[in-house]
């Protein structure tokens, strides 16, 4: 009976359960990170791939993204491109496992990730002292409310963090303080602070008075609190670009505006240094979206499970999946025209951007051979084909990547170490 | 695939599912997984022989508890008294890099790397079934999948013991050191057949998006669309008031934060202001404010605290002052949270006049209590029973309890979606925007008139009439009526909710119907009955369209197919009745070329199956099972407490639908339980905020803070330059008492000002105000003894809890 509430505990209580293992967390993960990579840029969509779509022909260097195939749009980044084929989640499978594991590789509050997900991890690394430690953007991942089949992203075991579905308004918290003049906003400056003090004292006040279940709630909320407060008075580098066009957050045929409008938000937020961790989240597992634009005229998910004897259905499901890789595409066209604000060369130098899928063939229902495309500050122009490795050591590669000392991410059963020829 | 994975998903069904029937979708798969899981005879005998098992036979006392002053590091604790004297001896043989158990979870690496070792058990140990960690069922030969190596350790002893201790340090439920962390209160519990349902554990319920809503438009005025402008909340049992589940994360304190600032300048200040702007008008407009947004009276620091940001903005003007007065406090968790914490009485904690009001107005109207609940919350009338009743009395009367209703319906039957809900334009073009919107509108008319005529679950699954739109009409071929009216359905195929276009509709697929989502629909929803994912490894692709088959012959594979048919006998039989209907509810002789066979059945947790034939015979069977009632008013027990799991739900569903015969009859019903009046907490909680300005009982009537008299502005004068004396009055083990003697050793008048780092919290003062800052506490005096003269003196006191 206490299941619930018990894994609700510990899934808000990690930063206090976790005692025995928080030296893990300190150290060397805090120190200066090699290789280039200063940014993580995560871009998720759903519903698997269908392998003889989707896998490039050749080996690891001489490799060809096939015409037809689901990479080819991404052909102008060939060899930017790190490909990695055959990873198996072993902590989570079907759709909605298959979708929580996906970035955090289970584990419970004591492992060394302690539930998070990679880009909450990241964030954790190099993202304190940012404006943002992390922003979240989704594209119609709202309609079916929060649950572990629309959310990526982990705080800590069952702690979802939600991504702002609506380009407005997400443009809205990011350059909410900028207005008025100099006087009328260091007035309102001051106003935020004292009402941000008063919280912080209500919610202490609140806090001793209440059982253990609730304090773990106002624990929460007034780590939210922190987070606004970061978020409000830190200083913004760039001036505010215009603000997106209003449009419907939940409509399918908006999509290709919404994820447009999601993208220009990510990469702005990197080029005005708000953050250095985003991901950027197109529906969630089961996502019946309907592509209509890519042709289509059944939803995704109907069309991930077409057997191969419906030829039509799957060429409709690949052609959805082509408009997606060209959406990444473009995503790393925008992050290669834009300067690093803190470094030379383009934001693509210095990001690792990863393309994740929360599952391998989706007829099958199965997280085996899941695809993974990363671009950027990875060693790329290379297709990696392992046999039924834990993702965890393509996890545990990334969080390297940021200087992270990590052997393992998430359930440390499933493997130790990185991927070979990653990191 | 390891097998554990696929272990942990059957583990998590039977859980689910046990109650209600012997579920037999995991063993085929488990079965056949079989040969995968690492349990062959372990090579090295585990069985107690020659060696005594290790830890049998416990010494009582040889191993005590240990101390946690002297804290020993888990680390240590596991090396000591788990690896040293238990895994080295008698787990190390198989559960080994090159053992028989290598490839389970466990691999054990000890000394050489204790971190690893830790962080694999920590995953047993959070993996729990009925209650026990998987760390201790498996030595123990207790997990319902067997230990490959027998019981090696037998339960209580030593052994076993330390083990569990490890497993609470990795648990969290003891800490570091090893010392127990309050677990706090458990939930009451009761059997199903309780002679009363026992209160459950105090709370703290955030405002969901549509109270927040209703409650800024009601308090303030102004029209802000919460669900529009906040992030979703996590759904719980499809509802999205989980009181679990309604936290604050950063994305929605920013979202909060923005809302505030919007709304407190949308707002007109003028009804909130009346008087003319003065020191004692921002007081007077602060108390009444606050008294509004946090639903119960202000104490003195909390309208000074307020009063500092009004001072703050007023600069400006005054009405600036009171929009952002109005914006902290709607970020504020008094505002944001309705609290059900209550006060300390003999047996627990009794909720306040103010709690019970917000109680009623949100159970019923989702919104800020109106002015007759707020009057009886201040004359503690609230606290009597029998006024609750009368209330619960008037509130279901208001149109706005029907409101609650619709919405509840909205998310019990999942058709909220409906706008959006993806359709093959080319198969189905009758399904516009508009049609959409009359079929939300249908469902909406049909619930309020069933709640306010008093329909019962009959009226819900048969009723004949109900009010449509002439679009709607046509759609269905029914005889059409020339606006939005009633329409007599008999002798159509239609009646009931279940023949709604708006549970057809949602409920299908974008260009076919799908007795699967209609079955699962019913079944999870209807009669609670909450089924797992498929496993994972089974081909689930929908078979496909396939014009010389019948929808319903191409899902004939889960019932032959043993992986599928353990849930999908549960979900096809009864979503087969459906099959009359299309994908957008349209009545249907023919299925393409095909004839329709709507027969099926409800397999049932307990008695025989029902056979059912076509839409109407499952309606009129749902309509007069017990489980639907039960599982009816469990839904409502959710969505009115915001509970899950804490309370005992057998027992409630008993009481609360005992007398049920209209609908309606659930929300009063819940309003009579004693959880509505009381709880339970810890020794270490405390009473809510301003629990001191509460009536106690019926009739009280509690003055409202001391409110200085308007004040002529404070004149600049000397400032200090007084001296403070402190003597302890009164001590005890959690507080005590103190007198402030201030003494003006000038020659001249001082307005004085002291400040005295204070012991504790202080929860009572009288003579003078105070502010706090980081611990130190600076205290001035009141208007009539602000000003002290040479030589002369002032008292104060104050009294603190430690």
């Amino acid at each position: 009976m206490s299941f619930t509430r018990r894994g609700f505990m510990h899934g808000l209580g990690a930063s206090l359960l976790a005692a025995p293992f928080t030296r893990l967390l300190s150290g060397q993960a805090q120190a200066q990170m090699p290789g280039r990579a200063r940014r993580l840029v995560i871009f998720t969509s759903p519903n698997g791939c269908i392998h003889n779509r989707w896998r490039p022909s050749g080996g690891e260097r001489d490799f060809v993204l096939r015409p037809g195939s689901v990479l080819e749009p991404l052909s102008d980044w060939r060899d930017r491109l790190l490909i990695v084929d055959g990873l198996n989640f072993l902590t989570g499978n079907n759709h909605e496992g298959g979708q929580a594991a996906m970035l955090t590789n289970g584990g419970g509050a004591g492992t060394r990730t302690r539930g998070m997900s990679l880009d909450q991890f990241v964030a954790g690394q190099i993202g304190a002292q940012d404006r943002f430690s992390s922003l979240e953007f989704g594209v119609l991942t709202d309609i079916w409310g929060a649950n572990r089949q629309t959310r990526i992203s982990y705080r800590g075991p069952g702690e979802l963090v939600h991504p702002d579905s609506d380009p407005r308004r997400a443009f809205g918290r990011m350059f909410a303080d900028l207005a008025g003049g100099a006087d009328a906003q260091a007035r309102l400056r001051q106003l935020r602070r004292s009402i941000l003090d008063a919280q912080r004292t209500e919610l202490a006040d609140l806090r001793r008075r209440v059982g253990r279940t609730e304090q773990i709630k106002l624990e929460a909320h007034l780590d939210a609190v922190r987070s606004v407060e970061q978020s409000l008075f830190s200083d913004v580098v760039c001036g505010a670009p215009d603000a997106p066009d209003a449009l419907n957050k939940d409509v399918n045929d908006n999509v290709p505006a919404l994820l447009s409008a999601q993208i220009d938000l990510a990469v702005t937020a990197l080029a005005c240094g708000m953050t250095h961790v985003t991901s950027i989240q197109l529906s969630h597992t089961v996502s019946p979206v309907v592509y209509t634009w890519a042709g289509n005229q059944d939803g995704h998910h109907s069309l991930s499970h077409a057997g191969d004897g419906q030829v039509d259905k799957v060429q409709a499901f690949v052609d959805a999946e082509r408009w997606i890789a060209g959406q990444f595409s473009h995503l790393l066209d925008r992050l290669a025209a834009t300067d690093d604000p803190e470094g030379d060369g383009s934001l693509l130098d210095s990001t690792v951007v990863m393309w994740a899928k929360e599952m391998g063939d989706p007829r099958a229902h199965v997280c085996e051979a899941v695809p993974f495309v990363l671009a950027g500050a990875v060693d790329g122009g290379r297709y990696l084909r392992v046999n039924g490795d834990s993702h965890s050591k393509l996890l545990v590669s990334v969080a390297r990547m940021f200087g992270a000392d990590i052997d393992t991410f998430g359930d440390p059963n499933t493997a130790q170490g990185g991927l070979a020829g990653v990191l | 695939m390891r097998p554990f994975t696929l272990r942990r998903l059957c583990l998590r069904t039977s859980l689910v599912l046990l109650p209600i029937l012997a579920l037999s979708a995991c063993d085929p798969v488990a079965d056949s997984m079989r040969d995968a899981d690492p349990s062959p005879e372990p090579s090295v005998n585990p069985e107690p022989g020659p060696n005594p098992e290790p830890g049998a036979n416990p010494e009582p006392g040889a191993n005590p508890e240990p101390e946690p002053d002297d804290c020993i590091e888990t680390g240590a604790f596991y090396i000591d008294r788990v690896y040293n004297p238990v895994f080295s001896s008698t787990c190390i043989a198989c559960h080994i890099a090159d053992g028989v158990a290598g490839d389970t979870r466990l691999l054990l690496r000890g000394p050489a790397n204790i971190d690893a070792d830790l962080a694999a058990l920590m995953v047993l140990a959070g993996e729990e079934y009925r209650g026990t960690p998987t760390l201790l069922l498996k030595p123990s030969a207790a997990h319902p999948d067997g230990h490959g190596g027998g019981m090696v350790l037998s339960i209580g002893a030593q052994g076993y013991r330390d083990l569990e201790h490890l497993a609470d340090r990795l648990t969290g439920r003891r800490d570091a050191c090893g010392a127990l962390v309050d677990p706090g209160v458990e939930p009451p519990d009761a059997p199903a057949d309780c002679a009363e349902p026992p209160a459950g554990l105090r709370g703290l319920r955030r405002l969901s998006h549509v109270e927040y809503t209703n409650t800024i438009r009601d308090v303030l005025g102004v029209e802000f669309d919460a669900e529009g402008a906040f992030t979703p909340d996590r759904v719980v049992h499809g509802f999205d008031n989980s009181a679990d589940a309604l936290t604050v994360t950063a994305l929605l304190a920013d979202q909060q934060r923005t809302a505030a600032e919007q709304i407190a300048a949308e707002m007109s200040v003028a009804p909130l202001v009346d008087c003319a702007p003065s020191n004692a008008c921002a007081r007077s407009t602060v108390r009444d404010l606050g008294a509004r947004l946090f639903r119960r009276p202000l104490t003195t620091a909390e309208i000074d605290r307020y009063l500092d940001i009004h001072s703050l903005a007023q600069a400006e003007s005054f009405e600036n002052g009171v929009r952002w007065v109005t914006t902290a406090m709607l970020q504020s968790p008094h505002f944001l949270y309705r609290t059900e914490l209550g006060r300390r009485v003999a047996d627990g904690f009794a909720l306040t006049s103010y709690e019970i009001a917000a109680e009623l107005s949100y159970l019923f109207w989702q919104t800020a209590p109106d002015a007759e609940l707020r009057t009886r919350a201040a004359d503690g009338r609230l606290l009597d029973p029998a006024e609750i009743a009368t209330q619960a009395t008037r509130l279901l009367a208001d149109p706005r309890s029907a409101q609650v209703m619709a919405r509840f319906s909205g998310q019990w039957l999942d058709i909220d979606d409906l706008a959006v809900v993806s359709r093959d334009a080319e198969v189905y073009p009758e399904l516009t925007a508009d049609l959409r919107a009359d079929m939300a509108e249908e469902t909406r008319r049909f619930i309020t008139e069933l709640w306010q005529s008093g329909g019962g679950l009959t009226e819900l699954f048969t009723a004949s009439q109900r009010e449509m739109s002439p679009a709607l009409a046509a759609h269905y071929a029914v005889a059409a009526p020339n606006d939005w009216d009633t329409v007599d359905l008999a002798g159509t195929p239609y009646g009931g909710i279940l023949s709604h276009g708006s549970v057809l509709t949602r409920h299908a697929l974008p260009a076919n119907s799908s007795p699967i989502h209609r079955g699962l629909m019913v079944r999870e929803r209807m009669l609670c009955q909450e089924l797992p994912d498929p496993p994972a490894n089974l081909d689930t692709s929908p078979p496909p369209v396939d014009p010389t088959q019948s929808t319903r012959d191409r899902y004939t594979q889960h019932a032959s197919d043993v992986a599928c048919s353990g849930c999908h006998r549960l979900v096809d039989p009864i979503g087969y009745a459906f099959e009359h209907f299309d994908g957008i509810g349209r009545y249907r002789e023919r299925d393409g070329m095909h004839p329709i066979d709507a027969s099926g059945r409800i397999v049932q947790a307990v008695g025989d199956d029902i056979p059912i034939d076509g839409l109407q015979a499952l309606s009129a069977a749902l309509a007069e099972n017990d489980a639907v009632l039960d599982c009816y008013v469990t839904q409502w027990i959710r969505y009115g407490f915001g509970v899950d799991d804490s309370l005992p739900m057998g027992c409630y569903v008993n009481h609360v639908g005992r007398d049920m015969n209209a609908l309606s009859d659930v929300l009063p019903a819940l309003a009579a339980t004693a959880h509505f009046r009381l709880r339970v907490g810890g020794d270490a909680e405390e009473d809510v905020p301003g629990a001191a300005l509460v009536p106690t009982e019926p009739g009280e009537v509690v003055e409202p803070p001391m409110e200085p008299e308007p004040t002529p502005e404070p004149e600049p004068g000397p400032v200090g330059g007084a001296v403070l004396e402190v003597r302890e009055a009164s001590r005890w083990d959690t507080g005590y008492c103190a007198d402030g003697i201030v003494t003006n050793p000038t020659d001249a008048d001082v307005v004085w000002r002291v400040t005295h780092a204070v012991e504790g919290t202080i929860n009572n003062l009288w003579n003078a105000q105070r502010d706090v800052d980081d611990g130190r506490v600076t205290f001035t005096g009141l208007d009539w003894n602000g000003t002290i003269g040479p030589g002369q003196s002032a008292d104060f006191g104050w009294c603190a809890q430690l």
